[in-house]
């Protein structure tokens, strides 16, 4: 039960966090959580403050992404040799900073968007309508609006996903 | 339009876009899987490393309780040493209790099982009784003198005192 209360509480933020650690390689992210997850059963305890928590969960975190590196590291070694692979600054990598360089670019992006999907995000998201009050005033079914918002959505991510590793590299 | 507070809920829906749908349930269920496994792992780790230790306690209580081996002889040694004309023995005396005694019988105990003593026979009525002169003539060859030493008591002593030991008669 407390395990169950923990994962809903924590499990989209590690996961947001490590996206950024992994420089928006997502294999490498899911990895890194997976290790993350087994290494708080192992050594989960008791904190009086939450943000120590945090701070503790974001420790083990990278740690479980340097250790899930290493292993790739040794495995493809000779590719990572020619695809110049993801290199992060781990120590550096803060919570505000994770949450705020997302946010940045998530806006920039939004922004980038031809008017239309642009204005279909800002509908959903920001002006809170729901899916049929959107298809009602676009003259569409519910369903098209649910696949057009997909389909942004999918752009949103790829475009964050790839300036996240775009800046690790520069 | 201030985005920046509205973020959170389509920085989720962007970053959850295009994963599997069951991704968190997924990744809970591995990390269980992994735990118990580890789990499983250290309690067989725990076993192996008593068993381990009980076979050592097991051996070394055998070797503590074998018999002493005789020393083997020592190598060589640069030592030169002298060859002895003599062989050294040594002995020591049985303890008391390891000595048997045997006492002599009493005399009333004692039962021969071989004869000690010549049986003769006599019988009656095969002989005389010879006069002075009969006694002289049988010793004529050995010189003699009877001596009367008593109304009813003579000596015969001999002039040879070999003779007086007995000499075989004709």
């Amino acid at each position: 039960m407390a395990w169950r209360t923990f994962y809903d509480a924590y499990f989209d933020r590690l996961w947001r966090y490590l996206l950024v650690v992994a420089a928006g390689n997502e294999d490498a992210a899911r990895e890194a959580l997976q290790g993350a997850l087994v290494r708080v059963t192992r050594h989960i305890k008791i904190f009086r403050d939450e943000s120590v928590f945090w701070n503790w969960l974001t420790v083990l975190a990278r740690s479980a992404f340097a250790d899930e590196a290493k292993k790739r590291r040794r495995y493809f070694s000779f590719l990572d040799r020619f695809t110049r692979h993801t290199r992060v600054e781990l120590d550096g990598v803060k919570e505000r900073q994770v949450e705020a360089r997302l946010q940045g670019l998530l806006e920039r992006h939004v922004a980038l968007l031809p008017p239309d999907e642009r204005n279909l995000v800002e509908q959903k998201y920001y002006a809170h309508r729901g899916v049929r009050e959107i298809a009602n005033e676009l003259q569409i079914t519910e369903k098209a609006v649910e696949s057009k918002l997909s389909r942004v959505r999918r752009k949103l991510k790829d475009a964050v996903l790839a300036e996240l590793n775009h800046e690790s590299q520069g | 339009m201030n985005h920046k507070a509205d973020n959170d809920p389509l920085l989720a829906d962007v970053l959850a876009e295009a994963a599997p749908a069951d991704f968190r349930d997924a990744m809970l269920g591995e990390t269980l899987r992994q735990v118990r496994r580890r789990r499983r792992w250290r309690q067989t780790r725990r076993a192996a490393a008593l068993l381990v230790a009980l076979g050592l306690c097991g051996i070394f209580i055998w070797q503590k309780n074998l018999p002493p081996r005789p020393m083997a002889p020592a190598p060589a040694l640069a030592v030169k040493t002298v060859a002895k004309n003599y062989q050294l023995i040594q002995t020591r005396p049985f303890p008391v209790s390891a000595i048997m005694a045997t006492q002599p019988l009493a005399a009333g105990q004692f039962i021969a099982s071989a004869g000690t003593v010549a049986r003769i026979r006599t019988s009656g009525g095969n002989y005389r009784v010879i006069n002075d002169d009969e006694l002289l003539a049988l010793v004529a060859s050995h010189p003699a003198v009877l001596i009367r030493t008593g109304p009813r008591s003579e000596e015969l002593v001999f002039a040879n005192p070999d003779d007086q030991a007995g000499f075989p008669l004709n």
